[in-house]
C-alpha cells in the first residue's frame, strides 16, 4: 500500500510520556499525529480537525476513554477509535469492542502492534472508500 | 404458686378424712365385737352359773334320796322277821344258849349280807352294823367293838326313840361319822336299836363330789352348825373346812357367796360357793368353783377397760398416721414442687447454655466473617493497589519500550536521528525508569512499614503529598478533580508516614465513593480538596489535614457511626466498613484526632489533627530528613 493515504491520527492520553512516545512512533510509521490531554479536549480537537483514527486511554480525568468513545462515535460515526489501557483485562477488551471501538491496545505495547492495527484500518478504509475514489 | 399449694392441701384433707373414717369404723367394729363378746361371755357366765347351781341341786336331791334309802334299809332290817323273832323269843324267855344265839347269828348273817349287797358301783355303802338292846348292850356287831359311852350319847339323840329311823352325825377326832339308827319294835314294844355307820368315802365319791374333772371344782356336806364334813383324804375339802365358817359369814349374792381360799400349797384363789340344803336332813351340800371358771379370767369391767384402751390406742395411732400422712403429703407436694422448679431451672439452664453456645457459634461465625471481610478488604485494597501500581508502571513503560524500540529500529535501518535527538530520547527513557524505581520503592516501603508503629519526625505535607500521589492518577482517570493546597511551611509531626498514607488513601477513596454516588442532576464538577495548615490547639500547635469532597454527604445518623468498626453504607463488594475505624485507630495511635463534618447533598470534610512536634522530639529521632524549620508555621 502507498503511504500517500497518510492517515491523520489523534492521541488522547493524560500521560505526557505516552503522548510523546506515540507521536514519535506514528511519525516513524509515516502517519500524522496530534494529541489531547483528556477526553473533553479530544472531542474539541475532533470538532476542529478531521481525523481518521483516535488512540484514547480509558482512565482520564474530566472525560474518560469510554465517554470519549461514545461521544466521538455519536458525532462522527465513521471515525475509528482504538482504546488503550494500563491494566485492562479481557472483560474490558470485550466491553470496549462491543461499544464500537476498532481496536484494543494494552499498555505497554510494541510498535508492531500499532502498525498491524493501523494497516488493518488502512485496508478497511481503502476498501470502503474505493467507490468514492 | 398458690394453685400449686392448693392441690396437695386439698388432697390432704380428703386423705385425712378417709383415714379418720377408717379408724372410727375400726373402733366401732372393735366395740361391736367387744359388745358381742361381752354378751356371750355374760351368757356363758350365767349358763355356767346355772349349771353349777343345777348340778348342786341335783346332787342335793340325790343325797336326799340316798339318805332316805338308808333310812328305809335300816327300817326294813329293824322290822325284819329275824330281828322281830329275836326280841319276841327273848321276851318269851327263850334260852340264851340255843335259840337266841341262833337268832343273833342269823341277824349277823343278814347284816353282813346287807353290807355286801348294798353297793354303789362296787363301793360299799355301809361300813358297820350294830344291833343293841334298849340298854345299849351290843347284841350283834358286824365288825369290831364300839364304845358304849358314845353309843349312849348317840342313842339319846332326839327323835331316835320316836320310832322312825334317823341319821346322826358323830364327831370324832378324824372327822364326822354318819350313822343311821333305826329302833327295833316287836309288837308295840321297843326291843333295841339297829345302828349303821355309812362309808363317808362312798358318799363323797358318788354323791357329794363327782370325780374331779376340774381340780378347781369341788363339793362337801355341811352341818347345820356350820361344820364341813370332809373325807380325810380330800385335802381340798380339808382346806375349805378350815375357812368355811368365815366363808359362810360372807354376804351372799344370788344364793352364792365368794371367798379366797388357798388350796393346799397353791396361792389363794377366789372361789364361788353355793349351799343347797338337803331336805329332811340337817345338811347342806356345799359346792365351790373357781371364779375364773364361771366368769372367765377377764371381768367385764376389765374387758371394757381393755376395749377403751384399745380404742384410745387406735385413735392415737390414727392421729399419728394422719399427722405423718399430712406431713408426708406436704413433703411430697413440696418435693414435687421443688422438683418441678428444678426441672424449670434445668430447662432454663439448658436454654441458657444453648443460648451461650449459639452466641458463641454466632460470635465465631462473626469473627470468621470479620476475618474474611478483613481479608477481602485487604485483598480489595491490595487489588486496587495492584491495579494502581500496574497502571502507574505501565505509563512509563509505554515510553521506555516505545522510545527504545524506535531508536533501535531507526539505528538498524541506518536512518539514525541526530545525536541530540538520540540523547533526548535516552534521557526520557532513563527518567521513566527512575519514575518506575520510585514507584516500586514506595510500594515496597508501604508494604514493609504499613501498620508498623515505628515513628519518625516528618513533614505532614510530604506525607500527604506521597499519599495523594498514590491515587492521583486513578482519581483523575475517574474524572474527579483533585486539588491539593498544602501549607507553605514545615509541619513537623512524629508519626509513621506509611500508616498515615494509608489513612489518606482511605479518606481519598471514601471521597471518591461519595462523589460517584452523586445524583445525576448534580452540575458542579466532582472535586476532592486536600488541604493542610497549622493552628493553635489547647496543648500547643496542631498540624491539620483536611480532605473534602462535594459529594453526596451524609445524614447525621450515618455521620455518627462512620468510625464504628464494620459500619458501612456501601454495597458488600465495595467496602467492609473497616477503613475509617482503622484510620481512626492509626490517627489516635499517633496522638491525633479525626473528625467529620458533613451535610447531606453538600459534601463531607474529614479533618485530621496531629500535635506538632517540638525541637526536643526531633533529637530523639534518627531518621531526620531535610528539616529547615522545625516549628509549625
Amino acid at each position: 500500500m502507498s503511504r500517500s493515504i497518510s492517515l491523520k491520527i489523534l492521541i488522547v492520553d493524560d500521560e505526557e510520556i505516552v503522548r510523546l512516545t506515540m507521536t514519535e512512533q506514528l511519525h516513524y510509521l509515516g502517519y500524522r499525529a496530534n494529541t489531547a490531554e483528556n477526553g473533553l479536549l479530544g472531542i474539541r480537537e475532533l470538532q476542529e480537525e478531521d481525523y481518521d483514527a483516535v488512540f484514547v486511554d480509558i482512565r482520564m480525568p474530566v472525560l474518560d476513554g469510554m465517554g470519549f468513545l461514545r461521544q466521538a462515535k455519536e458525532l462522527y460515526p465513521e471515525i475509528q477509535v482504538i482504546v488503550m489501557t494500563g491494566h485492562g483485562s479481557d472483560e474490558t477488551r470485550e466491553e470496549v469492542l462491543a461499544s464500537g471501538a476498532f481496536g484494543f491496545l494494552k499498555k505497554p505495547f510494541r510498535l508492531a502492534e500499532i502498525r498491524t492495527l493501523l494497516k488493518r484500518l488502512e485496508t478497511e478504509k481503502q476498501f470502503d472508500g474505493q467507490p468514492n475514489t | 404458686m398458690i394453685e400449686q399449694m392448693k392441690t396437695p392441701s386439698g388432697m390432704n384433707r380428703k386423705s385425712a378424712l378417709a383415714i379418720l373414717i377408717v379408724c372410727l369404723s375400726l373402733v366401732g367394729f372393735i366395740g361391736l365385737l367387744m359388745g358381742f363378746n361381752y354378751r356371750s361371755q355374760e351368757a356363758l357366765r350365767k349358763s355356767t352359773l346355772m349349771r353349777f347351781r343345777l348340778d348342786s341341786e341335783k346332787r342335793a336331791v340325790a343325797l336326799e334320796y340316798f339318805f332316805s334309802e338308808r333310812k328305809y334299809d335300816l327300817g326294813s332290817i329293824a322290822a325284819s322277821k329275824e330281828i322281830q323273832s329275836y326280841f319276841i323269843n327273848k321276851a318269851m324267855g327263850m334260852s340264851e344258849q340255843y335259840g337266841l344265839k341262833v337268832s343273833l347269828f342269823v341277824i349277823g348273817k343278814v347284816l353282813e349280807k346287807t353290807i355286801q349287797e348294798r353297793v354303789v358301783q362296787g363301793d360299799g355303802i355301809y361300813a358297820r352294823f350294830l344291833l343293841v338292846n334298849r340298854e345299849g348292850k351290843v347284841l350283834v356287831d358286824s365288825a369290831g367293838a364300839v364304845e358304849e359311852q358314845r353309843l349312849k350319847i348317840a342313842l339319846h339323840q332326839p327323835g331316835v326313840e320316836s320310832g322312825e329311823p334317823a341319821i346322826f352325825f358323830e364327831r370324832t377326832n378324824e372327822g364326822v361319822n354318819i350313822l343311821v339308827i333305826a329302833p327295833c319294835f316287836y309288837g308295840s314294844r321297843l326291843g333295841g336299836f339297829l345302828i349303821s355307820w355309812l362309808r363317808i368315802g362312798t358318799i363323797f365319791d358318788h354323791f357329794v363330789d363327782s370325780p374331779p374333772a376340774v381340780s378347781s371344782k369341788g363339793s362337801a356336806l355341811s352341818l347345820e352348825d356350820g361344820g364341813l364334813i370332809c373325807p380325810p383324804t380330800n385335802r381340798e375339802c380339808v382346806s375349805f373346812r378350815k375357812r368355811f365358817p368365815d366363808l359362810m359369814a360372807q354376804e351372799r349374792k344370788e344364793g352364792l357367796f365368794s371367798g379366797t381360799v388357798a388350796l393346799g400349797d397353791a396361792p389363794p384363789q377366789e372361789f364361788l360357793l353355793s349351799s343347797v340344803p338337803i331336805s329332811k336332813m340337817p345338811l347342806s351340800l356345799v359346792s365351790w368353783v373357781q371364779r375364773e371358771e364361771i366368769q372367765g379370767a377377764v371381768t367385764p369391767s376389765e374387758m371394757l377397760l381393755g376395749a377403751g384402751f384399745l380404742a384410745v390406742f387406735i385413735l392415737l395411732g390414727a392421729g399419728l398416721l394422719l399427722r405423718y400422712n399430712t406431713l408426708n403429703l406436704l413433703l411430697t407436694a413440696r418435693f414435687k414442687q421443688a422438683e418441678k422448679q428444678q426441672n424449670i431451672l434445668g430447662e432454663k439452664n439448658r436454654q441458657l447454655q444453648d443460648e451461650i453456645h449459639r452466641r458463641q457459634e454466632a460470635e465465631g461465625k462473626l469473627e470468621l466473617q470479620r476475618t474474611l471481610r478483613m481479608r477481602s478488604d485487604r485483598l480489595r485494597s491490595l487489588g486496587e493497589m495492584a491495579a494502581g501500581i500496574a497502571h502507574e508502571l505501565n505509563q512509563p513503560l509505554v515510553g521506555v519500550r516505545g522510545l527504545a524500540e524506535l531508536l533501535l529500529l531507526q539505528m538498524e535501518s541506518g536512518k539514525a536521528p541526530p545525536k541530540e535527538e538520540i540523547s533526548h530520547k535516552i534521557d526520557l527513557i532513563v527518567r521513566q525508569a527512575d519514575r518506575m524505581v520510585h514507584i516500586i520503592n514506595h510500594v515496597r516501603l508501604f508494604a514493609r512499614d504499613a501498620g508498623n508503629e515505628k515513628t519518625s519526625l516528618v513533614d505532614l505535607n510530604d506525607v500527604v503529598h506521597s499519599g495523594v500521589d498514590l491515587l492521583r492518577t486513578q482519581l483523575g482517570s475517574q474524572g474527579l478533580m483533585l486539588e491539593e493546597h498544602l501549607f507553605s511551611e514545615y509541619l513537623p509531626v512524629q508519626l509513621n508516614p506509611f500508616s498515615v498514607e494509608e489513612v489518606i488513601l482511605n479518606l481519598l477513596s471514601n471521597a471518591r465513593d461519595a462523589l460517584t454516588e452523586r445524583k445525576d442532576g448534580e452540575t458542579s464538577t466532582p472535586r476532592i480538596q486536600v488541604n493542610t495548615w497549622s493552628e493553635d490547639g489547647t496543648d500547643g500547635k496542631l498540624a491539620i489535614l483536611q480532605i473534602s469532597d462535594n459529594g453526596a454527604g451524609m445524614t447525621p445518623e450515618v455521620a455518627g457511626k462512620v468510625f464504628d468498626p464494620f459500619y458501612t453504607t456501601k454495597a458488600p463488594d465495595r467496602g467492609t466498613g473497616l477503613g475509617l475505624s482503622i484510620a481512626k485507630s492509626i490517627v489516635e495511635g499517633f496522638g491525633g484526632k479525626i473528625s467529620i463534618e458533613t451535610k447531606e447533598g453538600e459534601g463531607t470534610h474529614f479533618t485530621v489533627a496531629f500535635p506538632c512536634s517540638s525541637q526536643k522530639d526531633r533529637n530523639k529521632n534518627e531518621q531526620i530528613d531535610i528539616v529547615e524549620n522545625p516549628d509549625c508555621g
